[in-house]
């Protein structure tokens, strides 16, 4: 399980300096290049969160918590996540407007996941409110 | 982890380029232009795939 790890660090610095010399003739597949050392790093770190995610669930039974709970939490992680890689590759490819706005997008989904339970936040303000 | 995959992009480009640079100086500017864009067009359709996968499995993952 540990040699995903130096096999993603291996991967990724291989990329980095093929990417450079790919560069100098044409940015199109460099960049290419770059997407895919992310996108194969990015699913080595899911094989590492899997377990994490499980031992969550694990707590939140133990907890007794609601699932809904959890399930926005790793909704918001997972947007981040990818939003970010995508973001930063936009940046990297000259077009830092459009890594932005996918930030923004991103921020506005996370936002909506998250609705139920500001909605949640809003009815416990409203009960103890109305308790006073 | 497929590290192959990143050499395979990594060769298609440099072939891609050393074709564009031969083609270029022989005076034949079209045919390297579409050269290129075929490579494009082959690394970004390995490309997809790999993109497909890691969305899939993030889908799965974190239960959208």
């Amino acid at each position: 399980m540990t040699d995903l790890f130096w096999k993603g660090a291996a991967g990724a610095l291989i990329a980095a300096v093929l990417g450079l010399t790919l560069a100098k003739q044409g940015k199109d597949v460099a960049l290419l290049l770059t997407v895919l050392a992310g996108c194969m790093v990015l699913t080595a770190a899911m094989t590492y969160l899997s377990p994490v995610i499980d031992f969550f669930r694990r707590l939140q039974i133990s907890a007794r918590l609601d699932s809904g709970l959890l399930l926005i939490l790793l909704k918001a992680v997972g947007i981040s996540l990818v939003a970010q890689l995508a973001g930063l590759i936009c940046a990297d490819a000259g077009n830092a407007a459009l890594g932005k706005a996918l930030q923004i997008l991103a921020a506005a989904a996370v936002l909506w996941v998250s609705l139920p339970l500001l909605e949640e936040l809003l009815t416990l303000i409203e009960t103890i409110l109305g308790e006073v | 982890m497929d590290i192959d995959l990143i050499f395979k992009i990594a060769a298609i480009g440099i072939i891609v380029s050393i074709l564009n640079q031969v083609l270029s100086r022989s005076g034949r500017e079209e045919q390297a232009t579409m050269t290129t864009l075929a490579g494009l067009v082959v690394v970004l359709m390995m490309l997809t795939q790999k993109i497909a996968e890691l969305f899939e499995l993030v889908k799965e993952l974190f239960q959208f």
